[in-house]
């Protein structure tokens, strides 16, 4: 057996044996750089009184907010995501037959409950959008509660957009 | 020293048992054939959404058509706000890369609503409602005769005829198509090859929409400046959520319908595969009984001082000469089925060729399917005892 | 030139549950340049012997040397590249191959060397003459009677020039005529060139042209009085 066939069953067999225990944050996408964002974004614990996102969408703009949901669509290189309202249901509910690659997308919800239970979030650097995605900060992504405190603005076509100044990942 | 038997009586032994032989090469004609057919369909399928896809588009469509062109309608303003609000869009001469499209399977009538006969016949098209942005976007897009349409006028995809099922020269230019309650003058024709788009019929947008009682389009093609840039398009979408739509970066979404026809293209090849098995049964089952015929001329020659491997060998030959005979018949048969032949497949053709990797895909398959049949005489023979193969009748 | 011995030789078959033994502890010399003649009845192991000393068979026990190789140790891979170069084998069917002509079945042998196309000629030229069918070489083997074919089958044994050539009732399938001309030729072969020759056959007429005869009977040899002794 050739030393390089040794090291590569070594490494499989360090693999498999790592898969037993936790299992370390998976490495950052080189072709998706990870936003580099103020430590003061991270929120230690959820704030009490958060409101869904149904009911943020009826608040009135520029208001700072508490809203709870689930991470929905992420973009790839801005620190820019979505949430859902709790009370959506993914593909990825328990009972859901459906074989769903992309369960984060919703497509299993009627189409009206969703368009009324989704607003975006945004965090800036400056006046700017943070560049790099927020995927995989702190533990973020698709499907996961989170708990978002910022500015509410709204435009004349009813669309919610939370600028984020704090954020909880639920673990 | 294992010096071989002469070529001469592998050839000859070919003519012991003639309709064995024909048989078995007829066998190898299929298999190659079909060996050629999977190959150019894979080839083809592949090719054609691989054409079609470009790291510098992408598609934008509804977020609840599930990836449905068809299905898909998004609001006729988007294509406009997504201009005015994505800086990153390429601009040809001050035009933005953005074309709103329809996308509609519907039946086609041939010949002017004046001519129509009552038993007429209705063929399924691919109708895309294009403004002449549409160029900007699809770049594989070349007019190969005629001009672009205006109103009341088409340009056709030079696979379109096929895709429909009707003679070509029932789209050539001048001809009149209907379609949507709508008469259409060919004044056009297209090529885009490698790509699902030369078996579609071009017509202008707005009288589509007119037609079909749409205000809205199916898809948004955009085209940014640098491939892959793409995060404006997404930033877009996120916050326009009220129009409902998502991004899917062109060769993504081509890469997702190759996913969605392989198990067709897994069936193509495990049907070639079946047939080869069949032949290669049938054919192994030809030279066990050519071996058991010959069991005595087989042992005498060892005795007279041919090792059990020169058998085999000379054997080998005679299983391959078979098979190169098929194998070039089969060559012959599938470079005639398939010339100037196309495949349509959902909304889509393609066209078939049997390129120099299929024929050597089918050639090279069908030999070494060959050599693989003669596995099982090979190992009888090398288990031949002489003396009692001497004793056979 | 070649000699033989067989020392203590034993081969046996399995036919289903009964175990046969065709040789039993057979021990037997031939000078270089006999002509021996086997004969026995039917199932006596006249052919079980002729195949080892052939090299197409090995012994279950004891040696059987010819032309001085130990054919029990010759490694299997070799076995066959030995038969061609030291014997020629005659057998009670002339056994050509059918699709070949007379010419190209006498050829055979030759392949199995590295040889000019103007030597192998001239060889199947010279061994066809020998055995008289010079004028049949373009024949296939089914045009010819079977006395012929015999003759061919001769042919193609000496062809390669090897100094055995063994004959299993070479006779056996022939009329009276056609069986004296195979006989008279492999007498020739044995005088005019010296070829030491082992035949087996039960027609006492052909065990007559034989230099020495022996008998084998359940396994056993008899010597029988040399052909033309008093």
């Amino acid at each position: 057996m050739s030393t390089r066939t040794i090291l590569s069953v070594l490494v499989l067999a360090l693999a498999a044996c790592s898969q037993g225990s936790e299992s370390p944050p998976p490495p950052a996408d080189p072709a998706r750089p990870v936003a580099v964002l103020p430590a003061s974004l991270r929120l230690e614990s959820a704030p009490s009184a958060a409101l869904s996102v149904v009911e943020v969408r009826a608040a009135a703009n520029g208001t700072e907010v508490a809203v709870t949901g689930r991470v929905k669509d992420i973009v790839a290189t801005r620190a820019v995501f979505t949430i859902a309202d709790l009370s959506l249901k993914s593909c990825a509910e328990p009972g859901d037959t459906m074989d769903c690659e992309t369960p984060w997308d919703y497509c299993c919800e009627d189409p009206a409950r969703l368009a009324a239970g989704v607003a975006t979030v945004e965090v800036r650097s400056g006046a700017e959008l943070a560049t790099g995605t927020i995927q995989t900060w702190n533990g973020l992504d698709h499907l996961k509660s989170v708990v978002v405190v910022g500015k509410l603005t709204k435009d004349d076509k009813g669309n919610a957009t939370i600028i984020a100044s704090g954020i909880y990942v639920q673990s | 020293m294992a010096r071989s038997l002469p070529l001469d009586y592998a050839v000859r032994n070919l003519a012991r048992r003639p309709l064995r032989t024909v048989l078995s090469a007829l066998a190898s004609a299929l298999v190659a054939a079909l060996l050629v057919a999977a190959s150019a369909f894979v080839r083809g399928l592949d090719s054609t959404f691989a054409g079609a896809a470009r790291d510098d588009v992408a598609i934008v469509l509804s977020s609840v058509a599930q990836r449905d062109v068809l299905r898909s309608t998004v609001s006729a303003g988007a294509g406009s706000l997504i201009e005015a609000d994505v800086p990153e869009i390429l601009r040809v001469g001050g035009t933005p890369a953005v074309s709103s499209e329809i996308h509609s399977g519907t039946n086609v009538r041939l010949g002017p609503l004046s001519e129509a006969r009552a038993d007429e016949v209705a063929h399924p098209g691919f109708v895309r409602g294009v403004t002449d942005r549409a160029f900007l976007v699809h770049e594989a897009v070349t007019l190969i005769e005629g001009r672009p349409g205006r109103t009341g006028e088409v340009i056709v995809g030079r696979l379109a005829a096929r895709q429909m099922g009707v003679p070509e020269e029932s789209l050539a230019v001048g001809k009149v198509l209907r379609f949507e309650g709508g008469e259409f003058t060919i004044v056009g024709r297209f090529a885009a090859p490698g790509t699902t788009i030369e078996a579609e019929i071009w017509a202008p947008l707005s009288e589509l929409r007119g037609l079909t009682k749409r205000d809205d389009s199916s898809v948004v093609f955009v085209r940014v400046e640098r491939p892959g840039e793409f995060a404006g398009l997404e930033l877009f979408a996120l916050r326009r959520l009220d129009l409902e739509l998502v991004v899917i970066p062109s060769s993504l979404y081509y890469q997702e319908l190759v996913a969605y026809f392989r198990p067709i293209r897994a069936l193509a090849w495990i049907m070639a595969a079946l047939i080869a098995g069949a032949a290669v049964f049938g054919g192994s089952n030809a030279l066990n009984a050519a071996v058991q015929d010959r069991l005595r001329e087989l042992a005498s020659l060892c005795a007279v001082g041919y090792s059990t491997w020169a058998l085999a060998r000379s054997l080998a030959v005679e299983a391959l000469l078979v098979a190169a005979a098929g194998g070039v018949a089969g060559l012959a048969l599938a470079k005639v089925a398939l010339h100037g032949g196309s495949i349509r497949i959902a909304m889509s053709a393609f066209r078939l060729d049997a390129d120099a990797h299929s024929v050597l895909v089918g050639f090279g398959g069908v030999l070494l399917l060959g050599l693989f049949g003669t596995a099982p005489a090979v190992i009888r023979i090398r288990r031949i005892s002489i003396a009692t193969a001497l004793k056979e009748p | 030139m070649i000699s033989i011995a067989l020392d203590g030789v034993t081969k046996r078959y399995t036919k289903g549950e009964h175990v046969l033994t065709p040789l039993e502890n057979v021990s037997l010399e031939i000078a270089s340049g006999d002509f021996f003649v086997l004969l026995g009845p039917s199932g006596s192991g006249k052919t079980t012997l002729l195949n080892l000393l052939a090299a197409i068979d090995r012994p279950d026990a004891g040696r059987v040397i010819v032309g001085g190789t130990d054919l029990a140790k010759l490694p299997s891979g070799r076995l066959a590249s030995w038969r061609s170069e030291h014997v020629g084998y005659v057998f009670q069917q002339a056994n050509l191959v059918p699709v070949l002509t007379a010419y190209e079945n006498v050829e055979l042998p030759l392949w199995l060397f590295p040889m000019s196309r103007a030597e192998r000629h001239r060889r199947v030229s010279l061994a066809l003459e020998a055995v008289g069918l010079l004028e049949r070489a373009a024949h296939l083997p089914r045009q010819l009677s079977g006395g012929q074919e015999q003759r061919v089958a001769i042919a193609r044994a000496i062809v390669a020039d090897p100094p055995l050539i063994v004959a299993d009732e070479p006779t056996g399938n022939l009329d009276h005529e056609s069986a004296d001309g195979v006989l008279t030729l492999l007498s020739r072969l044995n005088v005019e060139r010296g070829k030491t020759i082992v035949m087996v056959t039960h027609d006492p007429r052909a065990a007559a042209r034989g230099t020495r005869r022996m008998q084998l009977d359940k396994g056993q040899l008899l010597d029988l009085q040399p052909a033309g002794t008093p």
